[in-house]
């Protein structure tokens, strides 16, 4: 499933971190991981469990130190005409993400319905990941306790905010370990 | 927060103040960029503009935050809802349900972030909802779409 190197777009790497396990689940994958510079800069911070809780600042820092995440920017006068291009049509941070893996032939791994229907417009469409797909990749690939699962993903719904939407990837897969 | 816009705004801070940012200056600033007082100065540390333990510091002294925003006259985050017409947040929510809008994109419409715009859209959702046998279940619905009639539309006077 995951076989060539991937750009993360900010709504996968949000949805990561309120994992408590991103670099367990980076490190589950076999390829270099990327992120933009503008996507990085808006991953800013987690839900607290409690409601009454102030938020958790986050910071792909120490990932970047560590080599689990390299920070990636446009490079050359056809890259940022292309960044130019998808800026066009999306938000910077996911159109430099889209840029990146039309320039470098990444696989792309946002949970964007829009940036997903335009990557996969694109004449080679780019490969599409989602943090359901990282996750049951993780699952897959490590000696996680079935306890666990549930816990991570409801942590991605509590703490990100984000619930997978009809035609979600592995949405029943999610939904299942769910009720475990 | 982006470490080169908010390193930009507290230099400017230090640099309008002889005796450099104060404890205002600071609560004004979580609310520009719609954080926490805690979360601004944590990042404030972690960039090395404020020293280490600041935040600490300030909860050991009995630091409070909603009384010192009351002092400075600033509501504390008030929700995106109500900076914006409602009518405005249904229009933006349709277009990020139907993916004419990404979530970036929303965050921008809304003057927020990510994360804020996804408790937004979390938000609309849960306002429509199914019961079936006491079972409460979230449906997909086009919010503004037309409920339609139980009478044919008339145009204007047609009925007069």
């Amino acid at each position: 499933m995951i076989s060539q190197p991937v750009a993360i777009d900010a709504s996968t790497l949000l949805n990561l971190f309120a994992t408590g396990e991103i670099e367990s689940i980076l490190r589950s994958m076999p390829v270099q991981k990327f992120v933009c510079s503008v996507a990085a800069s808006e991953v800013l911070y987690l839900r607290h469990e409690e409601a009454d809780h102030t938020p958790e600042l986050i910071s792909i820092d120490p990932l970047v130190e560590h080599g689990l995440l390299t920070l990636a920017r446009p490079e050359s006068p056809e890259k940022e005409a292309l960044f130019v291009q998808f800026a066009a049509k999306i938000d910077d941070g996911e159109a430099m993400s889209l840029a990146l893996c039309v320039s470098r032939g990444y696989a792309l791994a946002t949970d964007d319905r829009k940036e997903r229907r335009i990557a996969a417009s694109v004449a080679e469409p780019i490969p599409l990941l989602a943090t359901s797909e990282l996750l049951f990749h993780w699952v897959q690939s490590s000696t996680i306790s079935p306890d666990r699962i549930p816990e991570v993903l409801g942590a991605v719904e509590l703490r990100a905010r984000f619930r997978p939407w009809p035609e979600y990837p592995l949405r029943e897969w999610w939904n299942r370990m769910l009720m475990i | 927060m982006p470490a080169a816009g908010l390193n930009r705004r507290f230099s400017e801070i230090h640099r309008s103040s002889p005796k450099g940012a104060t404890l205002a200056d600071i609560v004004a600033l979580a609310n520009l960029y719609r954080v926490s007082v805690q979360a601004i100065v944590l990042r404030l540390e972690t960039l090395r503009r404020l020293a280490p333990g600041t935040w600490d510091r300030l909860v050991t002294e009995g630091f409070e935050v909603q009384k010192a925003q009351r002092l400075l006259g600033i509501e504390a985050n008030p929700p995106v809802e109500d900076l914006f017409p409602q009518r405005y947040v249904a229009l933006a929510m349709t277009a990020f349900r139907k993916a004419e809008l990404s979530e970036g994109e929303l965050a921008k419409y809304l003057h927020t972030d990510r994360l804020s715009a996804r408790s937004v859209a979390e938000a609309f959702q849960h306002r429509i909802h199914n019961e079936r046998e006491g079972d409460f279940k979230d449906i997909e619905m086009d919010l503004l779409q037309p409920l339609g009639s139980r009478y044919p539309s008339t145009s204007v006077g047609q009925n007069e």
